[in-house]
């Protein structure tokens, strides 16, 4: 199963600094990791420009308001990050992101960021 | 963010920067109003607020502003209802801080969360705290558990006591012991 947005594009558009941070569960929960909303930012775009191919979980649709696919990942985060943000703690990070575009291209829009709830699903082989 | 833009979550309104005070979470406040009005991008279909980079970091400046004063303010309570039991200078002295830490406390030239909170916590029974602060640091071997009141928290006190004591073949003091293990249960208590 792959995602629905090619991961390389989310990786330049999150690297570029082209994410929004939606809802409560992507900008409220990380704040019980990280100062403020800066620090959420900057982490979301570090977080998202490290996915991996191998951290794809599913693509799931969401109730309203939210329209679109939506992928989630469960990302490990780099020993450089968690030494950054003190979180050697929270060594897995649930991601749940669309792709969007804005004026200047691709932009991620997440939608979820915080440690996982329950244990990563099992990804089906095709 | 000046620009309008086909709202990425519900894919049906226009998301403008909307300028407001709305209060949300802001470090470990629960619900702080931003100091100034922030514009933040908002969707005029389905009101969801997109926090990009720049809009993160006016939120910061606007809510750290607000994290000040409403410390200073916590702070300044406090202080005023200790002082009604004992001088800043005692408590000061009574708590380990240089002379004329709390004036600088109150004044906004320091902050401490942690300060903060434990100087609320006393403050809402300042002579009860006065008294149970003085049992923490009686600096006595007899279980200060008994001083201190909470026979249900001392018993504890006192059995982890006699097992690091016998467990402990060091020359650490029993007195000290003791003392760290009362600090730590009247905190958590107070907390």
């Amino acid at each position: 199963m792959a995602p629905r947005y090619p991961v390389d594009k989310v990786i330049a558009a999150a690297t570029n600094g082209d994410l929004d941070l939606v809802g409560s569960r992507a900008r409220d929960i990380v704040q019980t990791y990280v100062e403020g909303f800066a620090d959420s930012f900057s982490f979301a775009s570090a977080l998202v420009a490290a996915l991996r191919l191998e951290h794809f979980q599913e693509t799931v649709t969401l109730g309203p308001p939210y329209k679109g696919e939506f992928d989630v990942y469960i990302c490990p985060i780099s020993s450089e990050l968690m030494s950054r943000y003190g979180l050697e703690h929270v060594p897995n990070w649930y991601v749940k992101l669309k792709l969007t575009e804005n004026d200047n291209g691709d932009s991620v829009l997440v939608v979820s960021m915080h440690p996982p709830e329950k244990p990563a699903r099992q990804r089906r082989k095709r | 963010m000046t620009k309008t833009r086909r709202c990425p979550i519900c894919e049906q309104g226009t998301v403008r920067p909307v300028a407001t005070r709305a209060a949300m979470p802001y470090r470990h406040v629960t619900a702080l109003e931003p100091a100034w009005e922030v514009r933040i991008p908002t969707c005029d279909n389905c009101h969801e607020r997109l926090i990009d980079g720049n809009t993160a970091r006016s939120l910061d400046a606007a809510l750290e502003a607000a994290l000040q004063t409403l410390q200073t303010q916590l702070v300044n309570e406090a202080i005023d209802q200790l002082a009604t039991v004992k001088t800043q200078r005692q408590w000061e002295k009574r708590l380990g801080l240089s002379p004329g830490y709390l004036s600088r406390l109150k004044s906004g030239k320091e902050g401490s969360v942690v300060l903060t909170t434990l100087l609320s916590l006393l403050a809402q029974a300042p002579s009860r705290q006065w008294k149970q602060t003085e049992a923490i640091w009686s600096g006595r071997d007899q279980a200060a558990a008994e001083v201190l009141s909470f026979p249900a928290r001392g018993a504890t006190i006192a059995s982890t006591f006699h097992f690091q004591q016998e467990a402990s073949s060091q020359s650490a003091s029993v007195s000290q012991l003791r003392d760290s293990q009362c600090v730590v249960a009247r905190f958590e208590e107070a907390a």
